[in-house]
């Protein structure tokens, strides 16, 4: 098993610290939640993560080497990537941007053969694309975009998947659409970081969660242990009830002038 | 497999054209003797008139036509921007400078305005080589293109505001109109190692230029080097549009016009539109080329003159079209 570590990782730009001495380990058939508010360090934490960051201090590690240094394309073999999800330049089909999944292995310029292809029909059949298989990408609606490039980090078959907030700008059936994806994706297997602004879905769908703010990782824990109204407020400065029903987490904001003055 | 029949009709259609570049002419010959000649076996007149004149012509704007077309195809690719073309990088321009330069000093030959071309074309490349391992924005690529432009511009302007009589004023002309006309084997000779290095590193680019067309932090993650990438494309489309402009002068628009029409037929996938957006580039000029020929002017019509007359209208076009879809 492939495991991702990261090592007292610090960034900083201009002064600012965007990240300080973070430390996170993700292994096998985990899904691991980052939450936190706009500017917590998220994204710079992935990005250190997959080797696209080089830290000011400390290591990002994707099975034994250092990510900042790995060759583009044995890494990309070990983790896939899930960046936050913008329209293709290009109207091309949906069974192309899967295909490109893929682009460690060669493929690329003539149709996909063999394990390849397997992979691409696996993936486009696990996110329900057969039918969209040939339509134009700038045809799709924003579910079905996202769906298609859940089958394009998945046809990579990597043992790590990184995902930037792949929920963004869907509606409550897509969300839970990409979560349910992503939640089958791991339990096959394989591991996942997954960027989520909805503390309701990571609770409902991460083994564990991360909380962040400020550049740093403030807590690191499954929902029951780590979903609090305390924590709520200290991270989001937003009150919020957190009761259980049926074993499950249920959170509700309470509002209303209370939130924190920043 | 479409491409290798978009392909195999292309290479068809360039052949054909190639050939239909040696029947047209002031002097007309038959078919019977154009193909007697062709094969060494004509009367000696008819040789000189198709291995010196017409075919080099056809040849040269064929080969052209495959510098652009392929710059044009592989800068879209990268900047993933259907306006983009050698143009946009400055490199056409920086190139006619260099061949200006050559003009206005009176130091020229086919030779040296050629290497001057070259010089030129190769000088801008390194420029931007350097501004893309540092930068990670290609709108920051684009704009010191634009910048590069300006200023080749500048400095043509001056060298034809000092022109000092009007003879070295239509020399200096003729090299900014663009045309294809009396060129010789040697000047495709001493072009092709240079568009020979400038299509293999579009060839060796390609894979990456489709994964591009996700975006690049997607390319990233898919394991696109992506620094390599772009060197290779800005190295290519200096090297290809250098020779062409060492041939032919700065022809614009057949780099946005080719792989524009292509796209459609190979999926609009970059990587696959390269070698069909070459090919096609080559017919567009071998045609554009007999057009120039057929149209009766006073003075012959210039390539380029006529390449922008059709062109500049399309690139509206094209861009009002995308504005209209985003």
């Amino acid at each position: 098993m492939t495991s991702l570590i990261l090592a007292n990782v610090s960034v900083g730009r201009k002064k600012a610290t965007l990240l300080r001495e973070a430390n996170l380990t993700l292994t096998a058939k985990e899904l691991v939640a980052v939450v936190g508010p706009n500017g917590a360090g998220k994204s710079t934490l992935m990005k250190c993560a997959l080797g696209a960051i080089r830290p000011d201090a400390g290591k990002a590690t994707i099975g034994d080497d250092d990510a900042a240094e790995m060759a583009p394309v044995k890494r990309a073999r070990l983790i896939s990537y899930l960046p936050q999800i913008r329209s293709a330049a290009w109207p091309i089909r949906v069974i192309d941007i899967v295909a490109l999944g893929r682009f460690a292995y060669g493929t690329g310029l003539k149709s996909p053969t063999g394990d390849d292809k397997q992979a691409i029909d696996a993936a486009i059949e696990a996110c329900g694309l057969r039918a969209l298989a040939d339509r134009p990408s700038d045809t799709l609606s924003g579910g079905e975009l996202a769906r298609t490039h859940c089958a394009r980090a998945f046809a990579a078959q990597a043992p790590l998947l990184l995902a930037d907030e792949p929920t963004a700008s869907l509606d409550p059936a897509g969300q839970v659409d990409v979560l349910s994806l992503i939640r089958d994706h791991v339990d096959a297997g394989r591991s996942a970081m997954v960027i989520l602004h909805d503390i309701a879905l990571a609770a409902t769908f991460a083994d564990r969660i991360v909380w962040m703010s400020g550049g740093e990782i403030i807590a690191d824990g499954t929902p029951h242990e780590t979903v609090t109204p305390e924590r709520i407020y200290d991270v989001f400065g937003v009150e919020a009830s957190v009761s259980r029903v049926d074993g499950k987490l249920a959170i509700a904001y309470t509002t209303p002038g209370g939130r924190r003055p920043l | 497999m479409t491409d290798a029949r978009l392909v195999v009709g292309l290479v068809v259609a360039a052949v054909g054209a190639v050939v239909a570049a040696c029947l047209i002419g002031s002097t007309p010959l038959p078919m019977g003797r154009v193909f007697a000649a062709l094969t060494g076996a004509g009367a000696p007149g008819d040789v000189i008139v198709i291995w010196e004149i017409r075919l080099p012509r056809a040849l040269a704007a064929f080969t052209v036509g495959v510098a652009l077309g392929a710059s044009g195809a592989a800068l879209q690719g990268l900047l993933r921007n259907p306006l983009a073309e050698p143009g946009v990088l400055g490199v056409s321009a920086c190139a006619a400078l260099g061949a200006t330069l050559v003009l206005f000093y009176g130091a020229a030959t086919g030779l040296t305005v050629a290497l001057a071309a070259m010089t030129g074309a190769l000088a801008a490349t390194a420029l931007l080589a350097i501004a893309a391992v540092r930068t990670s924005s290609v709108v920051t690529l684009i704009l010191i293109g634009v910048g590069l432009s300006s200023f080749a511009g500048a400095v043509m302007a001056l060298l034809l505001n000092l022109a000092p009589n009007p003879f070295s004023l239509a020399d200096l002309m003729n090299w900014t109109l663009g045309s294809v006309a009396n060129r010789s084997v040697n000047d495709l000779a001493l072009a092709a190692p240079f568009l020979a290095g400038g299509l293999l590193c579009f060839a060796v680019a390609a894979r990456s230029l489709s994964a591009l067309a996700l975006g690049e932090e997607t390319a990233f993650g898919l394991g696109v080097d992506l620094r390599r990438t772009r060197l290779l494309v800005v190295a290519g489309a200096g090297l290809a549009t250098g020779a062409a402009v060492s041939i032919a002068g700065a022809i614009g628009f057949v780099g946005i016009v080719a792989p524009h029409l292509v796209r459609p037929f190979v999926g609009h996938d970059p990587g696959r539109t390269l070698l069909p957006a070459s090919l096609l580039g080559g017919v567009i000029l071998v045609l554009g080329d007999i057009g120039v020929r057929l149209i009766p002017t006073p003075s012959e019509l210039r390539l380029g003159v006529m390449a922008a007359l059709i062109g500049a209208p399309i690139f509206v076009w094209i861009a009002a079209m995308r504005g209209r879809r985003s």
